[in-house]
């Protein structure tokens, strides 16, 4: 052991009998005061699962976990926040209703006369703390009015004032935009210089290779690598990773598309399949107007807070636009309309036109939601939007069900058992579920060309799903579907729209051809409000 | 699920066996008592007619209950749905004695009546979420409270029967009321009829289209109108419901009693949901929990006539079966909970 060795583990498993998955086989790890590491690894591979013990959140089945050198009780919260243990879970646990500073000392709330709840005191506190680290949040503002990074800062700010030596972040930006995790990780940076240690877990290698200093790679629950970051290149590491998929080549081919996209000849009469007409998307925010033709991918970036969930709500026809209307195949969606359209009903209302549109895929960022409903199977889950495909025999015995929700399932590659509840799938499954549904992989009936609105499609997913994704939705917009990519993610975008839009303050900042890098670099700019420098 | 249906046995069961520790210490004569409660329902052909007569107004609440949770919204006016079932039976039926008519289509006349006066009252509250936001489960109370309230006030005053000394209506002629099947006791064609209609709410909730777009929707609003499934179906669903409490109703009318009197619906509405709340909202599962209720009820009765058990004791029964099912399927909650979260990790 060496003396600035902070926290360790050795033989740590875990195994989960309702899933049948080893998720930890005797995992070993070791971290030093001031080392920034990174767990890597794909969905499943136990990353998260670990994160939960060194927490004390699970109890590992074997195993020891030790803080500078002593034993602490494993499957305790308390006892690995006295040892100076701190988790950032994925999903926020932040009561939004309660100040900044009253989330900061939940549990613990300073006294005044030994009695009573002494607010004063508990702003005091979270403001040093929060001037401490360099954060600019107000102690006093309801954690539901922060942005995701600020509720981020929080969650860390309050991990630190329980004493955490060890802080361990569970995938932190999976909610965040690309300039919040670079706030993220300037903190972060600034932690360690004071002595702390970061655990980050993590699937996005480009992350590692900006923060960790060392690594430790997961797959199907065990460490296959533990060295230093710069030893591998981001591709080896992807290897490592992958189960089966040999990742390099299809991410190879998904960091191509710019390049094939720009040239790619485009038919100028097809009508716009997608049409937003003068919506509004924040209060007193120029009315825009977006278009996505028929064979086109649009990307639209922007950062938390810009208006991008609003453009989600009115192109995904859930909510109706104040002023303005969302057109698809040239008339209004109306709610009838999108019911028919989202079922895939043969539709009368369509224009002769856009007769072969008969598909409205959404995909939403809120995917637990809005996306699935985790209570009901697997199947009814998969065959929500084919609901009609199926006479009252199906429905009584359920055989041609399974059948058509197993067939389509292996269109992902999704394993599980069609009858068990979506609760119990793991989340990069559920998310494969919501891909696969909606962007109907399987070439059923009803497939072809259709209108796709995409939000966050590739959160949560890890290397090689994110290629295959990022593949599908070129090649069904190669096949005539018109698609609107909504994401924060400017990398995502560029590695796949034909068109790419950046939104700042509910307005459109830049418009322009996807030509690559330097697309990359004004979108950038402009969701940051900083368009004039590539003006 | 099996887990958590071992979880209800298990409950049923230990609920009637602190119905038996009650029994014994609450009678002067233990032995008459637990016999009283657990075989004479049973073995006297007459008490046991009468449970499952009893069971079958209880089971159309229990069905109307469920189907509106399966939709997503608690129904919690199926007493007063039930109540209007009553009024509405007892109109019809006096209204077709009056011209003469009797005979099945005039029963079918009374029942269909006692089904859409129940389904309206629902309508109010699935109409009243549509139109302005406002929770169900609330107005379907207030509307289900002031239903009874204006029923009892029209049978104890202007529908009176002024002959009888009695705070109803006339007494419905023999030949409009439900056919006995096994006379003297007060068995009628309502439990067969009862059993069709668990039959054809199994159909729908497993075996349609209907029905899965009815779990979907129950499950995730959100989910369910992101995936275009219609809204309706939980409005529907609710009609659906009022209009299986009020024919619940018109048993009790066209059956047992004979005739529409005060506060005649005695909780069948509310013992109805927590029948609908131990079935897990299942049709297949309402059929043995609203007999296991009637049980309670009948054994209860039984043991206070026979044994000087006191009446109010099935209450107490129904309240500890009730708590342990709650305790029960929370606890299972709880276990796929945890299922969930580890799904997550």
């Amino acid at each position: 052991m060496s003396l600035v060795e902070l926290l360790s583990c050795e033989g740590i498993s875990k195994y989960f009998r309702d899933t049948a998955t080893l998720a930890n086989d005797s995992i070993r790890l070791q971290i030093a005061a001031g080392e920034r590491r990174a767990i890597v690894g794909e969905n499943g591979a136990g990353k998260s699962t670990l994160g939960r013990i060194l927490a004390g959140l699970a109890m590992p089945d074997s195993g020891e976990i030790r803080v500078r050198g002593a034993p602490i009780e494993s499957g305790s919260v308390r006892a690995a926040e006295a040892a100076g243990i701190g988790f950032v879970p994925q999903m926020s646990l932040l009561a939004g209703e309660l100040t900044a500073a009253e989330n900061i000392v939940l549990g613990r709330e300073p006294r005044a006369m030994g009695i009573f709840v002494s607010r004063r005191k508990a702003y005091v506190e979270a403001a040093l703390l929060f001037q401490r680290f360099g954060l600019s949040i107000d102690p006093e503002a309801p954690v539901s009015s922060l942005s995701a990074a600020e509720r981020r800062g929080v969650e860390i700010a309050r991990a630190l004032a329980r004493g955490g030596e060890v802080l361990i972040l569970d995938e932190p930006t999976s909610i965040l935009s690309e300039s919040e995790s670079e706030r993220l990780f300037g903190l972060l940076g600034r932690l360690t210089e004071d002595g702390k240690a970061i655990l980050l877990i993590t699937h996005r290698l480009a992350e590692v290779k900006r923060f960790a200093d060392k690594l430790t790679v997961l797959r199907q629950g065990r460490v296959v690598a533990d060295e230093r970051v710069e030893q591998r290149s981001e591709e080896e590491l992807s290897r490592l990773m992958a189960r089966d998929v040999p990742p390099r080549e299809a991410v190879g081919k998904a960091r191509r598309f710019p390049t094939e996209n720009a040239s790619r000849p485009r038919d100028p009469r097809l009508e716009p399949m997608l049409e937003l007409r003068d919506v509004v998307l924040a209060p007193g925010a120029k009315p825009l107007r977006l278009s996505v033709r028929r064979g086109e991918v649009l990307g639209v970036a922007a950062l938390a807070g810009n208006g991008l969930g609003r453009l989600e709500d009115y192109a995904s026809g859930l909510v109706k636009p104040r002023s303005g209307e969302l057109l698809i195949g040239g008339s209004p969606l109306g709610e009838a309309r999108r019911r028919q359209l989202r079922q895939g009903l043969p539709g009368q209302s369509l224009p002769k036109s856009t007769s072969a549109c008969v598909r409205f895929g959404y995909v939403p960022s809120d995917r637990e939601a809005r996306g699935l409903c985790l209570p009901a199977s697997v199947r009814d889950n998969i065959l929500a939007l084919r609901l009609h495909e199926f006479r009252g025999r199906d429905y009584l015995g359920g055989k041609l069900r399974d059948k058509a929700a197993l067939e389509a399932a292996s269109g992902l590659g999704l394993v599980a058992e069609m009858r068990s509840s979506v609760a119990s799938l793991s989340g990069g499954t559920r998310q494969r579920l919501v891909l696969g549904r909606e962007l109907r992989a399987e070439g059923g009936p009803g497939s072809g060309a259709s209108v796709l609105v995409l939000a966050e499609p590739l959160q949560g997913l890890d290397l090689a799903a994110q290629a295959l994704v990022l593949e599908l939705i070129r090649g069904l917009a190669d096949e005539g579907s018109a698609i609107l990519l909504l994401d924060s993610n400017v990398e995502e975008i560029v590695a796949v729209a034909d068109r790419a839009v950046a939104l700042y303050r509910g307005e459109i900042a830049y418009e322009g051809p996807n030509e690559g890098e330097s697309t990359a670099k004004r979108l950038m700019a402009a969701m940051t409000g900083a368009a004039g420098a590539f003006a | 699920m099996k887990g958590r249906t071992r979880a209800r046995i298990v409950a049923l069961a230990s609920s009637l066996a602190f119905a038996a520790i009650y029994a014994l210490v609450a009678s002067s004569d233990p032995m008459g008592a637990l016999y009283a409660f657990f075989v004479n329902p049973f073995v006297n052909s007459y008490a046991f007619y009468s449970l499952l007569e009893s069971s079958a107004s209880l089971l159309c609440c229990a069905l109307g209950a469920g189907l509106a949770f399966r939709a997503g919204a608690f129904n919690l006016g199926g007493e007063g749905q039930a109540a209007v079932g009553t009024l509405a039976a007892a109109l019809v039926a006096l209204g077709c004695a009056d011209r003469g008519l009797s005979g099945a289509p005039a029963i079918c006349a009374a029942i269909v009546a006692a089904a859409l006066a129940g389904g309206a009252l629902a309508l109010l509250s699935a109409v009243a979420e549509e139109k302005t936001g406002a929770q169900v489960m609330l107005t379907s109370f207030l509307f289900g409270q002031a239903a009874i309230i204006g029923v009892n006030w029209a049978v104890g005053g202007p529908l009176k029967d002024p002959s009888a000394n009695l705070l109803g209506m006339a007494a419905i002629p023999e030949g409009l009321r439900l056919p006995l099947l096994a006379p003297p006791s007060p068995l009628s064609l309502a439990f067969p009829i009862s059993l069709v209609l668990a039959a054809a709410v199994i159909f729908f909730t497993r075996g349609t289209r209907a029905g899965v777009e009815q779990r979907l929707l129950g499950k995730n609003r959100l989910f369910a109108r992101a995936a275009g499934i219609s809204p309706q179906i939980g409005a529907w669903s609710m009609v659906a419901s009022g209009a299986l409490a009020g024919i619940g109703g018109s048993f009790l009318v066209l059956g047992q009693t004979g005739r529409a009197v005060k506060d005649m619906t005695g909780g069948i509405g509310w013992n109805g949901l927590a029948v609908a709340l131990i079935a897990g909202s299942d049709g297949l599962g309402a059929l043995p929990a609203a007999l296991f209720f009637a049980w309670l009820d009948s054994g209860a009765r039984q043991a206070s006539i026979l044994a000087d058990l006191s009446p109010d004791a099935s209450a107490v029964m129904k309240g500890i079966a009730l708590l342990l099912i709650t305790a029960a399927s929370l606890g299972s909650r709880s276990r796929a909970k945890a299922l969930h979260a580890k799904g997550k990790a």
